[in-house]
């Protein structure tokens, strides 16, 4: 086990950050922590990393009591703050350097290290460049760099794509999923829900400093519903299409909206091509077909009566 | 250790390559120290102010009066005093108020009640003076000493039984010995210099501010702090980075102001190097303690920038003056600027070597406490 935290809380002042939160992190995972702003998840991380005192409960890193993180410990982690935490008068190589030498890190290690981190984040090339000259996008990526030379074998990601361009968020989220194939467990916060589903193995939803809910993407979307819509849009509805479809195995319900056909099915319960053969079959063309499953946005309305945006 | 030089040597790449702020830290002093120089060099000139207009009036008879008539004629009295005589106090009065004397000399007889008593005897010697010329005064009074002392020695011989003792000042010539070693009397440009080097050095203060809000405070602290480096390391790698480069800056604030003003520095640079070096260190300790209890940087910033100029301001570092307060005496030996500045001009021109010593014990010691207390604050407030 990587992060084990119990009963953890943090006030401030009258402000209640974190409430009871447990939670834990096995290696090799990629955990999401999903909220919206002022859920917690930065707390959380600060509170992991010794950077924020914890009123009660208790956190274990790799197994130690972390009420005073070990030197030891910290060279095993490695962090992605959320306000990129680069400096601007030095080079992309020497931002790296710097940090990693902080790590503990000094000649080939380094040497190796720096060049390990700037080639992971695509900015090899860019290296004697100082950040000013980088685009938001470049800069995030080297603010990864920075908490990668040392090969840490925790790394913690806050919101690390806030304010970028696709192409550079599709880097990310490709270089977190690199990462921990590479053996890396990584904690990843965010707010944008799409990302979580895309990279993250498990996922750990906050809301008002509490765990609402916890598990892998299918465990959530299923505290949510046992059942999924099939929208068809067909050449012209006719009653015996509706019929047909209706006495599928395994169909509730069947509305017609003009062409469309809104169908209800139990989850995972019926094929999309077994509704299409008995369309067809009537000589009826199907033009379109979507399956509408519930998403991280739909489990996290479900749970707490707000968008993740809200 | 490793990591507090791994702090200095990226802090010091970074200073360097803040060209806007290292140059600005340099020319500010210099432009300082030329306005200062220029607008104020008046006051430190030395000036030529001629023979002093005086009147005398001898009320009694005697020996001593007769010497003492001799004394104010004689040729090199004539260098300072421009003496005529009256006959009474009434027309001495009258030159004074016509302002065609500036001192009157009045000589009146013989105190008895002193006789009485056993004392000593003699004339009573009392001076008038116009207002607002106590320099010219101080002039008639020194010279007026001489004669006095003479006299009081020729009258010690008589007494011990010596006879034709007689009162004949020994011609000689005053030889003018300027206070700076190299020759030269210490001008504006010479002081101006001095002080502005020990303002801009405490504005090293302001320096480590900005460098330890930015590394504790602000996102990359996040990212610092979670990194294996210990507080006291990163801390003082910090401020010794602030600290090299002012030394660095004021060796060129010197090299400049000697070539461009002449500014006297002496002929001791490393024991100028030393001087400076305790004052950037504790400057910077003073900054790293008004972060660490404000914990605002700039609020902290103003604080410093505050109390610089004022600690410069009451140690006499703007403008020269003199105060015989006792307390507020005690007060200025307690501001760093009084303490840097005493220090080198002690260096420079052969001063007191106490003031020297004094000042390494309070900049050394001061910012081994300040440090300590840094160390303790940042820790319990991060």
């Amino acid at each position: 086990m990587v992060v084990r935290m119990q009963r953890v809380t943090k006030r401030y002042g009258d402000v209640v950050a974190l409430d009871n939160v447990d939670l834990t992190i096995e290696r090799g995972e990629i955990v999401g922590l999903l909220g919206p702003n002022g859920a917690g998840k930065t707390t959380t991380i600060s509170g992991v990393y010794g950077l924020t005192r914890f009123d009660a409960g208790e956190v274990t890193l790799f197994g130690h009591p972390a009420k005073r993180i070990d030197p030891g410990i910290k060279r095993r982690m490695g962090l992605v703050p959320q306000d990129i935490a680069v400096f601007d008068d030095l080079t992309a190589g020497e931002n790296v350097s710097y940090f990693g030498r902080l790590y503990g890190l000094s000649g080939r290690a380094l040497t190796e290290g720096v060049s390990f981190a700037l080639e992971f984040t695509g900015l090899n090339e860019r290296r004697d460049q100082r950040p000013k000259s980088f685009s938001g996008g470049m800069k995030r990526r080297l603010n990864i760099a920075c908490a990668l030379a040392h090969r840490p074998e925790l790394v913690i990601l806050d919101e690390p794509t806030v304010g970028i361009d696709p192409q550079s968020r599709n880097h990310i989220l490709e270089s977190v999923r690199a990462l921990n194939r590479d053996g890396t467990t990584v904690i990843y916060t965010s707010h944008y829900m799409e990302e979580v589903e895309a990279v993250c193995s498990r996922v750990i939803v906050m809301d008002h400093g509490r765990v609402i809910a916890s598990g892998t993407q299918s465990d959530l979307k299923a505290l949510v519903s046992d059942e999924e819509t099939i929208d068809i849009e067909l050449e012209r509805m006719t009653p015996r299409v509706v019929e047909a479809v209706r006495s599928v195995a395994g169909v509730k319900e069947c509305l017609p909206e003009g062409t469309h056909l809104r169908i209800t099915v139990e989850r995972d319960g019926v094929r999309l091509g077994r509704v299409i053969e008995k369309a067809t079959g009537l000589g009826v063309e199907v033009l379109s077909a979507q399956i509408e499953r519930p998403t991280l946005e739909s489990v996290f309305l479900s749970l707490t009566g707000r968008t993740l945006r809200d | 250790m490793k990591h507090a030089f791994t702090v200095l040597r990226y802090t010091l790449l970074r200073n360097v390559r803040d060209i806007p702020s290292s140059a600005e830290m340099v020319l500010s002093p210099l432009v300082l120290i030329f306005l200062l120089g220029t607008v104020l060099g008046d006051a430190f000139e030395s000036r030529d102010i001629g023979a002093t207009p005086v009147t005398y009036v001898v009320e009694t008879d005697g020996p001593y009066a007769e010497a003492l008539h001799d004394f104010l004629n004689r040729e090199e009295v004539g260098r300072y005093l421009t003496v005529t005589e009256s006959q009474t106090r009434v027309e001495a009065h009258r030159l004074l108020e016509a302002k065609e004397v500036i001192t009157a000399i009045i000589v009146g007889a013989v105190d008895d009640g002193d006789a009485q008593d056993g004392g000593a005897t003699g004339p009573a010697i009392t001076l008038l003076e116009r207002p607002g010329s106590s320099l010219r005064t101080g002039v008639v009074r020194s010279v007026l000493g001489t004669f006095t002392r003479g006299a009081n020695v020729s009258y010690a011989l008589a007494r011990e039984g010596r006879t034709g003792v007689v009162y004949e000042p020994i011609p000689a010539e005053f030889e003018e010995r300027t206070l700076s070693r190299a020759g030269r009397a210490p001008g504006a440009f010479d002081f101006y210099a001095v002080s502005m080097l020990v303002l801009f050095v405490m504005y090293i203060a302001q320096y480590a501010v900005y460098g330890l809000r930015e590394d504790l405070m602000e996102p990359i602290g996040d990212r610092v702090r979670s990194t294996p480096i210990a507080g006291w390391a990163h801390i003082s790698g910090k401020l010794a980075a602030h600290v090299v480069t002012g030394v660095i800056q004021a060796a060129v604030i010197v090299i400049v102001t000697s070539i461009v003003f002449r500014a006297n520095w002496g002929t001791q640079p490393l024991l100028l190097v030393a001087i400076v070096l305790s004052i950037c260190i504790f400057a910077a300790a003073l900054g790293g303690l008004v972060l660490a209890i404000t914990w605002d940087g700039r609020r902290a910033e103003g604080i410093i920038s505050i109390v610089v100029l004022v600690s410069m301001i009451l140690s006499g570092g703007a403008f020269q003056f003199t105060t015989t307060s006792p307390s507020f005496q005690a007060f200025q030996r307690l501001l760093p600027h009084y303490q840097g500045q005493r220090a080198i001009l002690a260096m420079v021109y052969g001063g007191d070597a106490g003031a020297i010593g004094a000042a390494f014990i309070y900049f050394f010691g001061g910012a081994a406490i300040l440090f300590l207390i840094t160390t303790v604050l940042a820790r319990r407030t991060a």
